[in-house]
């Protein structure tokens, strides 16, 4: 049984001291605790009383360089902004976080085109409009799907330095090896599957020894879907075409290539892939003759690829009654958000950013690592190459398109779903669809429920 | 040499080829981590893999420590870290006494409700708790970060809890009769007799706020403030990794914990623990 | 009576004081929170517009959804395979590590390493050793099966698996990852054993008892307080898995669903789909769940646990 503690008036002096000793530690511990709310304060910046303009970026290292020179320019050109940038990670959780949260930058560039709609449908950014009217930018400088990445509903919501499009690059010497003629890509989809065919190859020569080489990793449905003219989604209809007949038939083709090595075999050789930003990415290393890239793919071959590396490059191939040229244009998007307190300033930052001299500036080297977004930069001797003219060629062209699609990562997540669960032979590609279609709708539904 | 020497030699051969094993196949991580570190970039996703880069590749280092202000973000990942460390270890030391050594009404009810607050995935209080930073204005500051540490850490709260159960209840009856308070218990016993949970615990706390990503990304918006996790995210670019100095950067940050661990885990050399005090 | 009366009351105010720092706390920055998360999970919410209040219209949906099943039963599978399997894991590791040999620390030190690898470095080793045609492992395991072929004991070969390609085998792949990093788990063990008194083993000893019964009559009471620690937090971590398998499959599910863990859909419905009042929902059901649990837990050991103190 416990006794109940002494009477304080009865305390002996050894008591005494070690209640000041207590009462001291305790002392002690609230002082840190004060002592590190201090210390851990936020630090004063030094803007002098000049409008800070917090501009959020998904840039890291190396490749931000280039931009925080274009932001120093013009922070010692203005005396009466200051923009502050910062990093905000590659999962952009941070982000999502911080906008539910009210506390959104002034200017934000971590969005990509399938983002707009989100953002833009649930009133988070500010339509530019008004200021580019009132601007010596004028839209009809992009070219025609570019501008459509910027719009959403009718508004623009924002605006890129560079744009990016999707493509087939393919191993030159690879297709020499394998008796085709590296100069004349594939143009159809029947010669991209023979050609696909050509450059496999495998180990010892003997198909149960593994691949050693594969054409083609068949996967990427969106892009095949864009060529077999699927419609994501129709914006009147609220409607999607995940599970239209052109879907299964796009499924179908894809597994019928799949099919001619086996599932298993084609997955285990592609976890021997090294990753896609090193020397060991499967195109560069030659373990795969064809790969669908973006032009910042030129970037990629130039940093890990050996000297002399032969690559070219072709449309995303067609069947006979889908999208020739067909190609998804993606970019990060500089935009407002609605809660934004210096929208002028802002959009001067982004006036500026977008300008040539972002445009031109935003490089590592000496050479573009993405299309510039508009035709007078566009027009620029850098972009004369071969390359990049194929490369505006197919992002100016009537299939460039931008995915609009609400709930996009949803819309890919279910996408890599059916690749996977159709591919593999789990579920017939109509019930893996079906099943799409539905988790697809009802997640929609909550979008458009106001 | 006798036959009793022969056996224990023989056995202690054995359990050190035991443990030579285990060690080899633990350790494996590691020394992956070292050799990538030393790699020039064009091996480090070779398949299959090398064990020797060739040229061994010291520059890494130079190159990681060059790449971003090192010695700040050092510095900087050291106060939020200690301060987290003993704010953490010293609150949830007293909560811990608190459920397990006093006495009274509604205890395992405050403790169950205590415990049921990790069932709850942070994910989905993400947002109000970040709401609650932005009113009391510690956005962009380290608060966030290190405050909430001064009101105890669940797990560590628990975890003293059983250890604390574990010292016999007469010590601390003992020490009541003779006058002592609560304070002087867990101050003079129950602290002096924890050692190696205590050692455990500030273990935990510390890796955790070393190699915390998450918070910093989340609350911290000025270059200058930032952490060596938040640093090393500057060899992944869009669309160029850096993945030899993003390794060679990592060996780096996980070498003071490393140590650390060598020295703490000396607490627990078997017997010298108060045995005497304790049975 | 009026002063044991006092007496309890003294000490309910002393309790009270210590374990202040977690109440305000908990007041300060979890109640709050807490309470919002119920009310969203009634609501649709997308993190942005304001909240719109549908009833148990998320809970109803949740339960109609094949996915949600699918996800329970990943993650009940990695629970109860991999949380008795690291204990034991650990639990031998502490044991063989709390001798007093020479090279101990460095030992203990290279078997914790695991833990303090960072995950990117992990995760490109592991890719290679589960790989299933020149992984590590594979390769081990056909050198086994070579040399039991040679031994004439051909029947008893090891099955060769895909791991992460194999919707049979990804689980085991990611429980065998999960076995790696026990480190944590085998240093608290390690820290309570610390605790077992010597005089206990002695006194073993003189009844002359072997090994085994030492270790089962004398340290594994002696640890049983930490076994359940360890254990009730093995449970509700285990349904907070997440990192690893987000690491290794870019929270994809591949492949068919087999790593379709519960708190990778939870997550994926509260930031990168847009719906947090869904994931909200789901949190609760798993929150019920885990408490559901862990009550059991306590329950069971409750006459198990031995304290020493108590």
């Amino acid at each position: 049984m416990t006794q109940p503690p002494d009477n304080s008036d009865r305390r002996q002096p050894e008591t005494r001291s070690r209640a000041r000793a207590n009462a001291a530690l305790l002392g002690a511990f609230c002082l840190a605790a004060v002592v590190i709310y201090l210390l851990a304060g936020p630090r004063s910046d030094q803007v002098n009383g000049r409008t800070e303009i917090v501009y959020w970026h998904g840039w890291a290292g190396k490749e931000f360089k280039p931009l925080q020179k274009i932001i120093d320019e013009y922070n010692r050109a203005h005396s009466n902004v200051f923009v502050k940038p910062t990093y905000v990670g590659a999962g952009y959780q941070k982000m999502r976080i911080a906008f539910a949260g009210g506390d959104t930058p002034d200017v934000c560039s971590s969005v990509w085109v399938e983002d707009i709609p989100d953002y833009a449908e649930r009133g988070a950014l500010t339509p530019l409009d008004d200021f580019i009217a009132s601007s010596t930018r004028r839209l009809d400088d992009y070219p025609p799907p570019i501008q459509e990445c910027y719009r959403y509903n009718g508004k623009t919501y924002a605006l890129s330095m560079s744009v990016s499009a999707i493509f087939v690059a393919y191993n030159k010497q690879v297709f020499r090896e394998s008796g085709l003629d590296p100069e004349r890509p594939p143009r159809t989809l029947e010669e991209f599957d023979r050609a696909a065919e050509a450059c496999t190859r495998f180990r010892n020569g003997r198909r149960e020894d593994g691949i050693e080489r594969l054409g083609f990793p068949y996967g990427g449905l969106i892009y095949w879907a864009n060529a077999f003219n699927v419609e994501f989604w129709n914006q009147q209809t609220r409607q999607t075409g995940i599970d239209s007949p052109r879907m299964i038939e796009c499924v179908n083709w894809m597994k019928s290539n799949v099919d001619k090595y086996g599932f298993q075999a084609q997955r285990s050789f592609a976890s021997t892939f090294g990753n896609l930003l090193s020397p060991n990415n499967p195109f560069i290393s030659g373990k795969i003759a064809m790969a669908i890239v973006g032009d910042w793919y030129t970037e990629i071959i130039k940093i890990y690829a050996p000297p002399g590396f032969e690559w070219g490059w072709f449309p995303i191939p067609a069947p006979p009654d889908g999208r020739t040229s067909s190609t998804l244009l993606d970019a990060s998007m500089f935009v407002i958000p609605s809660a934004c307190r210096h929208k002028r300033e802002a959009w001067d930052f982004i006036e500026y950013i977008t300008s040539p001299v972002g445009q031109l500036g935003f490089k590592t080297g000496k050479e573009p690592s993405a299309l510039a977004a508009t035709k007078t930069v566009q027009a620029d001797p850098l972009f004369q190459t071969p390359y990049w003219n194929f490369v505006k060629e197919l992002a100016s062209g009537p299939n460039a398109i931008s995915i609009k699609t609400p709930l996009y990562n949803k819309f890919l997540f279910l996408l890599n779903r059916i690749e996977d669960q159709t591919l593999s032979g789990a579920l017939p590609p109509a019930q893996a669809l079906k099943e799409a279609r539905d988790a697809y709708t009802e997640a929609v539904a909550e979008v458009l429920r106001k | 040499m006798t036959k009793a020497n022969a056996i224990s030699l023989t056995r202690s051969l054995a359990a050190h080829a035991v443990l030579l094993a285990l060690s080899a196949a633990f350790a494996l991580p590691f020394i992956w981590l070292v050799i990538t570190s030393l790699k020039p970039p064009r091996q480090i996703f070779e398949f299959p893999p090398r064990w020797i880069p060739d040229p061994i590749q010291w520059s890494n280092y130079r190159e990681a420590i060059q790449a971003f202000p090192f010695i700040d973000y050092t510095i900087n990942t050291l106060f939020v870290t200690l301060s987290g460390t003993f704010a953490t270890v010293a609150s949830s030391a007293l909560v811990a006494y608190g459920f397990a050594v006093v006495r009274w009404r509604w205890s395992n009810l405050f403790f169950l409700v205590m415990l049921s607050t990790i069932m709850l995935p942070g994910q989905v209080t993400a947002i109000p708790v970040f709401i609650i930073f932005k009113q009391l204005g510690w956005i962009g500051s380290y608060r966030p970060l290190v405050i909430p540490a001064f009101f105890a850490n669940v797990f560590f709260v628990f975890l003293l809890m059983q250890f604390f159960r574990t010292i016999p209840r007469d010590l601390v009856d003992a020490a009541r009769i003779d006058g002592c308070s609560h304070l002087d218990i867990f101050w003079r016993i129950m602290l002096r007799l924890s050692k190696p949970a205590l050692a455990v615990v500030m273990f935990f706390s510390f890796t955790g706020g070393w190699n915390d990503f998450m918070g910093p990304l989340m609350y911290l918006n000025d270059d200058r403030m930032y952490t060596l996790s938040l640093g090393l995210q500057q060899f992944m670019a869009q669309h160029s990794a850096e993945w030899h100095l993003l390794m060679a950067g990592s060996t780096l940050m996980i070498l003071p914990i490393v140590a650390l661990f060598f020295f703490l885990q000396r607490t627990f050399i078997e017997g010298i623990s108060l045995t005497g005090l304790k049975a | 009576m009026r002063l044991i009366r006092q007496g309890i009351d003294n000490e309910y105010l002393t309790g009270m004081a210590f374990i202040l720092p977690w109440l305000a706390g908990f007041l300060i920055f979890v109640a709050y929170p807490i309470g919002c998360s119920v009310y969203l999970s009634l609501c649709v919410y997308d993190g942005m517009r304001p909240p719109e209040f549908i009833g148990l219209a998320n809970y109803a949906s949740i339960f109609r959804d094949r996915q949600f099943y699918k996800s329970l039963w990943n993650t009940l599978y990695i629970i109860f395979l991999g949380v008795p399997l690291s204990l034991v894991f650990s639990l031998a590791l502490a044991m063989l590590l709390n001798q007093k040999r020479r090279g101990i620390s460095a030992y203990r030190t290279l078997i914790y390493m695991p833990c303090l690898t960072p995950v990117v470095a992990m995760s490109v080793l592991w890719l290679w050793i589960f790989n299933p045609e020149h992984g590590l492992l594979n390769l081990f395991i056909m050198r086994f099966n070579d040399l039991l072929q040679s031994a004439g004991l051909g029947l008893l070969r090891l099955p060769v698996p895909g791991w992460m390609n194999d919707p049979l085998w990804a689980k085991p792949a990611l429980i065998i990852m999960g076995l790696w990093c026990v480190g944590g788990t085998m240093l608290i063990f390690l820290a309570s054993l610390q605790d077992v008194p010597r005089t206990l083993f002695e006194a073993a000893d003189i009844d002359g008892a072997n090994w085994w019964q030492k270790q089962r009559h004398v340290t594994l009471p002696m640890l049983s307080p930490v076994i359940f620690y360890n254990a009730v937090m093995g449970f509700i971590g285990g349904f907070q898995y997440f990192t690893q398998v987000y690491v290794m499959t870019d929270g994809s599910g591949n492949p068919n669903d087999s790593t379709l863990f519960y708190a990778l859909s939870l997550f994926n419905n509260a930031f990168p789909h847009w719906r947090m009042g869904y994931a909200s929902a789901q949190a609760w059901i798993l929150f019920f769940i885990t408490l559901g649990m862990t009550l059991v837990v306590f329950r069971i050991s409750a006459r198990r646990v031995y304290y020493h103190g108590a």
